[in-house]
Parts: structure tokens; C-alpha cells; sequence
């Protein structure tokens, strides 16, 4: 078998285990085991002898052991068996014996490829995804003619080329006019995705230290239009404090009404309109969060709930990236009903009371006061991720108000909306994220896990108005490169892992509507494609009308290659050659440089005559046009 | 006209296809639909550039030279791409016992190769109404064919084996073959067929009717040497031995014509009356070419003229028992 078969089935392989441990779900000592094909493909790439049939056989076997073993462990079958395919390609690299072998290689690097696509939708699957598709058509190219009997690849390099790019293209088309069904017929999917931590459902003060910045990117959204951050996208409130925790103990909500992809909300119209397409990282929870007062919003495939605090909530925890559009207007949530709940204080709070009736004692209306305890707070105190144990006898919110004056931002909104409530003012905690930086180059924010915020909703004559107690913080952001790099997983997320029939539906309609070419166009993946495939519809002209040669070297592969470097070295030794010159000239030149043997010429020339012109392979003449080569690069090397 | 066979890996990619095709659909993952497209994609772009790939070729296969059976022959196929692209990887299928002449690549226009060593193991006059092409292009998971038109009649001769030694005993030393005994100068010995151009008042009229061929009368110039070959095609024998007795023949008839013998072929259906030269050579062989055995439990061949005779049996109970006793040798196929 060609080395460069063996070449290429071991690149098929390593992408199809790395596609697997890149996913990160992989146990790190089956990860090990499957580098041992490293090992493997070079010792088959050095023509080493390989495993005999009944030790690959045994190897197999206890391989087959090793994965009962480790589902009864586990518990978790995909898991095992993506393992189980590591170890496999392992031992098929001691076992490339046939030109068949690699087929089986391949085979199994699909099977890789696909449980990849379950364990993960990072970018970095795109990136194996596009060399597999470019290895793969590769090596079944080179593995046809392999089994053809064929070992000169030179003359089928622009073919294969070829094959490659309509394939990439073929997959592309392929990919966005598939119809997307979901149908769950047999147990829908295993995607494990991916889980983020730093939001959470549950305010709680029971932890001290240092919090972690976590720049987990949980969201990117584009808002139109864009009248400059910070936005607050809001997830969920809680009414009860504890002391030490906050819940939401409204549990009541109610399905929103649904046309088929579009959600409604009753909210009146007659304010500022916004749009924001949301492309949300899947998170350990069921919050959507809201931008502004939203009264519209546009999904796929899930039920929407609204609670009564206005809180949108899914059926359940996605764990894939998804993507959702909200229509919002400027405007504040009006909710009545547990108006009371809203009053609830903890025990023992006299303190915070009296503090409260301190800041807002020159205050004459609701907003002056809360806008009196929003200012004291900015004012006085502290931002700061590291909180200290509180002493003994003192709460942490005690502790943050009175002692330390350092805390973030739930310290912030928690002690403001008790001083709220302190005086009887309807408040509540809001969790959610505030907009982080905004990655120009996209035109959208990216929001991490370090955005993550909690600020306070007052209930001031029958609105919920907004109130951000704590201070603003510095936050350096991502520059250049970076920020290209996320626009392209931006693009990914949005395209390949999120494309959907709604985007399916809207390009149909965009194809249809608007035949002709606008600049706007250029926005969307289909024309993106369309313009691929008309360049490379432009290119092939131009290379094949104009007879043109993207790799003129790759044409003078073999004998030709060989005469053309004699070429090169008569032109060197003084030969007057142009590139018209035919054999007759080069022949005379080489001999009146007299820098060559005379009789090694003739012969080299005469079976170059031969072996191009005359449409017949001679091995013996072959053998002659080698030896004269030999001869004449000794001479002249 | 064009088939397709979908090669064992073609069937599992299939099975693959559909199965990850349903994964895709069970399960809304857009990256399993990333993978099912690529797999459509190759799909398809197997069919199609396999289509295309046979598009446009016309092919014509010369021989060079007569083909026998288990010999090694030369030809030469033309073959013209009218397509604005070359073609890639195109066996031609020959008619006889499925050979494959491999072509990697066909540029556009008319391009000739010629092909080396192909061995036909069975004699046999194969008639030929279509030529197929094949090609497994790009990939490695099914052969699409396409008939081309080529009607022809192709004569693969038994095979010639080097006979000489048995003859050594059999065949006497010039000296001794002397004059034909029944004849003597000038005097009619045989009749043989009319070869073009040759003169009319020789005719055996006779002769012609007798064979419905038109036969000419040969002469005594005192040197002739006869020779009959019978070969036993009366049934009975198994089909390899019949075989082996049939290429015998052949190699015989071939040999002792290329000693200046006048050869005659006898079977129990067809004679070749006595003639000589590479042009009554393969009348004989063309006979020899398209020979079965027949059921006639016993040959009506019961004379033989003069010269030497040698009787090719293939069996224990030859139908030709009777004359074989009286030939000047026996040779039985079975134990060459």
C-alpha cells in the first residue's frame, strides 16, 4: 500500500479521535490509550511489520471487556462506546494490512465525528468537521485508485481538488435546505452541551471569599436599535428574604400564548419599539431573559411560561445553544398581585430600618427616597468580589452595611430593596445580566458569566421602576483578534448550530423577494454561499477557458518534472532556452554548453521523447530516463 | 444503456446514510445534519460524476494478431473523449471472460493505448453486440456501466502447445516419407479447397459436390506429404480432456503444416479436406475454434487415405475406435 494512503488514513484517524477528546467528555485515560495510534501509523508508515490477525482479534475482545466494565461503571452507553471507538482505532493502526483496512478506519472516524456532535456544538467541531470533509474526500479519492492499481497520484491532484471544494459546497447547500425536523421519534437527542456556571436561580449569602470572574460567554445579542448599553436583561425576581437567601415563592404561571413561532404578551404598543435577537449558550437553568419590557418573541419547538412578575421562564433546561428575537418597548412591568409579599422583611432588621429612615428622611416622594438609598449606596459603599465571614451575632447584610461597606452586587440590591421595604416601599430583587462589552466588528454584546448582575424593581405609583444600586465597574474588554475570533463563533453559533426552519423559511422568502442583489444581502449565510459558488464557478472558468495553471508544477509531476529540472540546469550551465524550446534545442544547448555527457543526454532526451509522447508505458524505458537522470544530476547536481 | 452495482462498502455508506439521516431527524441536532449532509453530498457526487465520467467516451479495440487460447495477446483500444473534461479511472469490460483494461485518466479527443499479455483462457467464437465501460469514479463505493455498440464476431483459437516431441516418433524423417505410395508422377492424389485466383480446369466437380465446396485437384509432384488428423469429438469424453484434445489438434495441424505437410482435419461432423499453407491453417482452426462434442456414440469416419494419421482421443471409449487402429498414431489427450 502507498505511503501516502497510510498518510492520509492516519490524518482521517486522529481527526476522528480528536473530534471526540476535543469535546472534553472524554475520560483523559482512554484519551491516552487512543494516542497510542501515533505510534501505530508510524510504525505502518515505516513499513513495520504489523499485529498478526489473532492478536488484533484478542486485542479487540478485550477491548469489548473493557467497555462492559466501564458502562457498568459509568452507567452512561454513549460515553463508553465513544470510548470504546478511541481504543479501537488504536489497535487498527497496527492492523493497515490491506487496501480495504482503511475503509474501516474510516468508517470509524465517521462514527467518532457523530458522537462528537452530540458531546459538543463548540466551534472547534466546525474546524474538524471542514479537515475532516477535506481528509476524508481525499483519501477515498487516493484509496480508488490505490485499489485501481495505481501508485502515480500526480495527474488525478486537480480532480481531487475539484472533488473536494463541490463536496464542501454540496454540504453547505445540503445543510441549510434539508428540512429541520425534530421529531423525537426514538428518544431525541443525547447532547450532553455545555454547562456554565454563574447564574443561578438562587441568591444566596452563604458563601465568603473571593467570587470568580468566570468569562464564560453565556449570551451575544444584537439589539436594533442600538441606542449604546448597558442594557439589563432581565431573568428572574424573588420576593423572600430569609436573611441569608433569596426565593421566589410565587410559583403560579401561565402558558403564553404561542402562534406557531411567535410568542405574545399582552403589553400595549405605544412606546419606543426594540428589537434583540438573543443567541443564548445553554445554562443550568429554564430563565429567558428579557430585554426591556418585551411583548413578542420569536423561538422554536419550546412553551413559553410568564409568571406573574412578568418572568419568562422555558419548559425546560435547554443544553444546546439556541436563539430567540424579542420585540420590546420601552416600559416598566405593572404587576399588582402579591403587592404584599413585596413588604416582607426578615427579622431583626431594626438596624437597616433605621438606616433607611436616615437616607430618605428629606425625601418628599417614593422616587426621591428610593433614589435617596440608590445614591447613599453608590455613595458610601464599596464594590468588591472578596466578602469576609460576618462575626458572630451579625448577618452578612449587616456586616456589608455597617462594618465592611465592600460587597457586590447582590450585597447592593439586597440591602437596598430591605431599606425599600424598611419604609414600605414594594420592592424586589432582579437577577439577571447587565450588557458587557460590545465586540464592534459583530455589532453585537457579548455576555459573560462575570455580567452576570442583580439590581432592584420598587413598585412606585403602579410601575416596577428599575434602581441599580451598585457602582459601576471597570472592565477591561477583548481587542482585535479576539474579538474576530468570537465574531466567527458567533457566526457559527447563530448558523450551523442554531440554523432552523425558521431560518429556512426566512431565506426562502428572502430568495424569492428579493432576487436582486442588494448590498444588505450580503448578511445573510445564503448569499454567502451563492457568492462561493459563483466565484468558484468564475474561477473554473478563467482556469479552464483561459487555459490557465494555478500549479504549473503540479503539470510536470514525474518524467516531466525531471526533464524540466534538466532544463533548469542546462539554462544555469549557459544554455540559451526559452520556455517554447523544444527537446531538439534543449539537446543541442546541453551538448554545446559541454557541461554534460554527451551520451547521457541523447539517452535521457530520447526516453523523455518516448515516455511523453508516444501514449505508452514502458517499465525498461522508464528504468533508462532514471538511470540517465542519475547520471546527468552526479554530473551536475 | 447504464447499470449501477453498489460495491459491499457502497451498501454499508447506504445503511449509514439512512441511519444517520434518521438520527438527524430524530434528534434536530444541527451538527448530526452537518454530517448527513456531507454524506448526501457524497452521495450524490458519486452518482453524478460517475455519470459524467462515462459521458461522451467511444471506444474501438484492434487486435493485433489471431488470439489463442491461454497465449498472451496484444491490442489496441482507441478510445474518444468528446467531453469538455477528461475522464478518470474507466475500465473497459472485454467480452470474452470479463477483463478489465484500466485507463486512469482520458483527456479530450482521440487517444490510443495498447494493451499487453491479456490471456483468454477458453476457445470460442464470441459474439460481441455491445462493449461495456465501467467506472468506480471518484469514489469507492459502487461501478456504474454503460453499453457501447461494437458488433463483432471474435475467434479465440485453441491453444497451440509445443507438440514436437510427440511428433518425434510418429512423423518419419524425410527420407523415408519418399513419393506418396499410391501415386506417381503427374497423377491425381487429393482434392483440396479452392484457394482465390487459382485455375479453373483443376476443379474436382466431383469433389464439389459431393462437399458443397468447390474443390481443386492436387497433382503428385513426388513430394507431397500427407497427414490426417482425426480428432474424436464422438461424446464420451469429460470437457477438459476434449479441451486438451482439441488444442493437440491444433498444435498438430499447426506444426505439421509448418513442416510443408498437406493437413487434413477429420471429426465425426466436419472434414477439412487435405491443404497446406497459414491460410488452410486456420481453416482448420477456425473449425477447431467453434468445435463441441457431439452425442453420436460412434463416428461415421471409416476411411483413410494415405500419409500419416494420427487419431487425438479424449476418453476411454472413443467413437472412432475403429479407424484409430488403423492410424499411424494415437495420441490421448488425457495424459498430456
Amino acid at each position: 500500500m502507498p505511503g501516502i494512503y497510510k498518510l492520509f488514513t492516519a490524518i482521517v484517524a486522529i481527526i476522528g479521535s480528536v473530534s471526540l477528546v476535543s469535546t472534553g467528555e472524554i475520560n483523559p485515560g482512554f484519551s491516552i490509550i487512543g494516542s497510542i495510534l501515533l505510534y501505530g501509523y508510524y510504525r505502518s508508515l515505516r513499513g513495520y511489520r504489523q499485529l498478526p490477525r489473532e492478536a488484533v482479534g484478542a486485542l479487540s475482545f478485550t477491548t469489548f471487556i473493557v467497555f462492559l466494565v466501564n458502562f457498568y461503571i459509568n452507567k452512561d452507553v454513549f460515553i463508553s462506546v465513544a470510548q470504546m471507538t478511541l481504543i479501537f482505532q488504536a489497535i487498527k493502526s497496527f492492523d493497515i494490512k490491506e487496501p480495504w483496512d482503511p475503509l474501516q478506519v474510516f468508517f470509524m472516524s465517521l462514527l467518532q465525528l457523530l458522537m462528537a456532535s452530540e458531546l459538543t456544538n463548540s466551534i472547534y467541531f466546525g474546524i474538524i468537521f471542514v479537515l475532516f470533509v477535506i481528509f476524508i474526500v481525499i483519501s477515498i479519492l487516493v484509496g480508488h485508485f490505490v485499489i485501481e492499481g495505481q501508485r502515480d497520484f500526480g495527474p488525478f491532484l486537480r480532480p481531487m481538488a475539484f472533488i473536494t471544494i463541490v463536496t464542501l459546497v454540496l454540504t453547505a447547500m445540503f445543510f441549510v435546505t434539508i428540512p429541520r425536523l425534530r421529531s423525537g421519534f426514538w428518544g431525541g437527542s443525547l447532547s450532553r452541551g455545555i454547562k456554565t456556571t454563574g447564574f443561578s436561580e438562587k441568591v444566596d449569602f452563604g458563601s465568603f471569599g473571593r467570587v470568580k470572574q468566570d468569562e464564560t460567554i453565556v449570551m451575544r445579542m444584537v439589539v436594533r436599535p442600538d441606542k449604546g448599553g448597558p442594557y439589563y436583561l432581565r431573568g428572574m425576581t424573588f420576593d423572600y428574604f430569609d436573611g441569608m437567601a433569596w426565593y421566589d415563592t410565587h410559583k403560579d404561571s401561565v402558558r403564553v400564548y404561542k402562534t406557531p413561532d411567535e410568542f405574545h404578551t399582552d403589553v400595549p404598543l405605544n412606546a419606543e419599539r426594540y428589537e434583540a435577537e438573543v443567541y443564548l449558550e445553554p445554562l443550568d437553568s429554564e430563565v429567558i431573559f428579557t430585554f426591556k419590557r418585551p411583548y413578542r418573541m420569536e423561538s422554536e419547538g419550546f412553551f413559553l411560561r410568564e409568571d406573574n412578575a412578568g418572568a419568562l421562564y422555558m419548559r425546560q433546561k435547554v443544553s444546546k445553544r439556541f436563539f430567540y428575537k424579542l420585540f420590546s418597548v420601552d416600559g416598566f412591568y405593572a404587576d399588582k398581585e402579591y403587592l404584599a409579599s413585596y413588604l416582607q422583611i426578615p427579622p431583626d432588621i431594626e438596624g437597616i430600618k433605621r438606616l433607611a429612615e436616615e437616607v430618605t428622611a428629606g425625601a418628599k416622594t417614593l422616587t426621591a427616597k428610593a433614589e435617596a438609598i440608590r445614591g447613599f449606596l453608590l455613595k458610601n459603599y464599596e464594590y468588591s468580589l472578596f466578602t469576609r465571614e460576618p462575626p458572630e451575632g451579625v448577618t452578612p447584610l449587616e456586616d456589608f452595611l455597617f462594618y465592611t461597606k465592600r460587597g457586590y452586587c447582590e450585597h447592593f440590591a439586597t440591602a437596598m430593596v430591605l431599606m425599600l421595604r424598611s419604609i414600605g416601599i414594594p420592592a424586589r430583587l432582579v437577577t439577571g445580566f447587565l450588557t458587557g462589552e460590545k465586540n464592534e466588528m459583530g455589532d453585537y454584546y457579548l455576555i459573560r458569566q462575570s455580567d452576570a448582575h442583580s439590581w432592584v424593581e420598587a413598585f412606585i405609583d403602579g410601575r416596577w421602576l428599575i434602581f441599580d444600586p451598585t457602582p459601576p465597574v471597570f472592565v477591561p474588554h477583548k481587542r482585535g483578534l479576539l474579538l474576530f475570533v468570537d465574531v466567527i463563533k458567533m457566526k457559527w453559533s447563530r448558523y450551523v448550530v442554531g440554523f432552523s426552519s425558521y431560518d429556512q423559511v426566512r431565506m426562502a422568502t428572502y430568495v424569492f423577494n428579493y432576487p436582486v442583489i442588494r448590498l444588505g444581502m450580503f448578511r445573510s449565510l445564503l448569499s454567502w454561499i451563492i457568492l462561493i459558488i459563483i466565484t468558484l464557478i468564475i474561477i473554473s472558468i478563467l482556469i479552464g477557458g483561459l487555459r490557465m495553471r494555478p500549479f504549473p508544477y503540479v503539470r510536470y509531476r514525474g518524467v516531466s518534472a525531471e526533464y524540466m529540472r534538466f532544463v533548469k540546469r542546462v539554462r544555469r550551465n549557459g544554455g540559451r532556452l526559452s520556455p517554447a524550446s523544444d527537446t531538439e534545442e534543449v539537446l543541442t544547448e546541453a551538448i554545446r554548453t559541454g557541461r554534460f555527457d554527451r551520451d547521457a543526454v541523447r539517452r535521457f532526451i530520447e526516453a523523455y521523447r518516448f515516455l511523453r509522447f508516444s501514449g505508452r508505458q514502458d517499465e525498461a524505458m522508464l528504468r533508462e530516463f532514471y538511470e540517465q537522470a542519475r547520471r546527468l544530476r552526479r554530473d551536475h547536481g | 444503456m447504464a447499470s449501477i452495482r453498489l460495491k459491499k462498502e457502497g451498501k454499508r455508506f447506504l445503511i449509514a446514510v439512512v441511519l444517520i439521516g434518521f438520527a438527524s431527524f430524530n434528534t434536530g441536532n444541527n451538527l448530526i445534519y452537518l454530517i448527513f449532509s456531507l454524506m448526501l453530498s457524497i452521495t450524490l457526487i458519486s452518482f453524478v460524476l460517475a455519470v459524467v465520467n462515462l459521458r461522451g467516451l467511444r471506444v474501438q479495440l484492434s487486435f493485433k494478431e489471431p488470439i489463442y487460447a491461454e497465449t498472451p495477446y496484444s491490442l489496441e483500444v482507441e478510445v474518444e473523449n468528446s467531453k469538455a473534461i477528461p475522464s478518470y479511472s474507466v475500465s473497459i469490460i472485454l467480452p470474452f471472460e470479463g477483463q478489465r483494461l484500466y485507463l486512469p485518466s482520458i483527456k479530450r479527443g482521440v487517444s490510443r493505448r495498447g494493451f499487453e499479455g491479456i490471456i483468454i483462457r477458453k476457445r470460442g467464437r464470441y459474439r460481441v453486440k455491445e462493449l461495456r465501460l465501467m467506472t468506480g469514479f471518484p469514489f469507492i463505493f459502487m461501478y456504474l456501466y454503460k453499453s457501447l455498440e461494437w458488433d463483432a464476431e471474435v475467434i479465440v483459437y485453441p491453444q497451440i502447445m509445443d507438440i514436437r516431441p510427440l511428433l518425434v516418433d510418429m512423423v518419419p524423417l524425410p527420407a523415408e516419407t519418399g513419393r506418396p505410395r499410391i501415386t506417381h508422377d503427374g497423377e491425381f492424389i487429393f482434392a483440396r479447397e479452392y484457394v482465390y485466383g487459382e485455375e479453373s480446369r483443376r476443379i474436382d466437380w466431383k469433389a464439389t459436390a459431393r462437399t458443397q465446396k468447390t474443390m481443386m485437384k492436387v497433382f503428385s509432384k513426388g513430394d507431397e506429404r500427407l497427414a490426417t488428423i482425426i480428432l474424436d469429438d464422438a461424446g464420451g469424453g469429460m470437457e477438459d480432456d476434449f479441451e486438451k484434445a482439441v488444442s493437440v489438434c491444433a498444435s498438430l495441424c499447426s506444426e505439421l503444416i509448418q513442416m510443408g505437410y498437406y493437413v487434413r482435419l477429420i471429426t465425426c461432423r466436419k472434414v477439412v479436406p487435405f491443404g497446406r499453407g497459414r491460410v488452410h491453417l486456420f481453416k482448420i482452426l477456425d473449425i477447431l475454434a467453434g468445435i463441441r462434442q457431439v452425442d453420436a456414440g460412434r463416428c461415421p469416419v471409416e476411411e483413410l487415405s494415405e500419409g500419416l494419421s494420427i487419431a487425438v482421443l479424449c476418453s476411454d471409449s472413443p467413437g472412432i475406435s475403429g479407424i484409430a487402429s488403423q492410424c499411424s498414431g494415437v495420441i490421448d489427450a488425457r495424459y498430456i
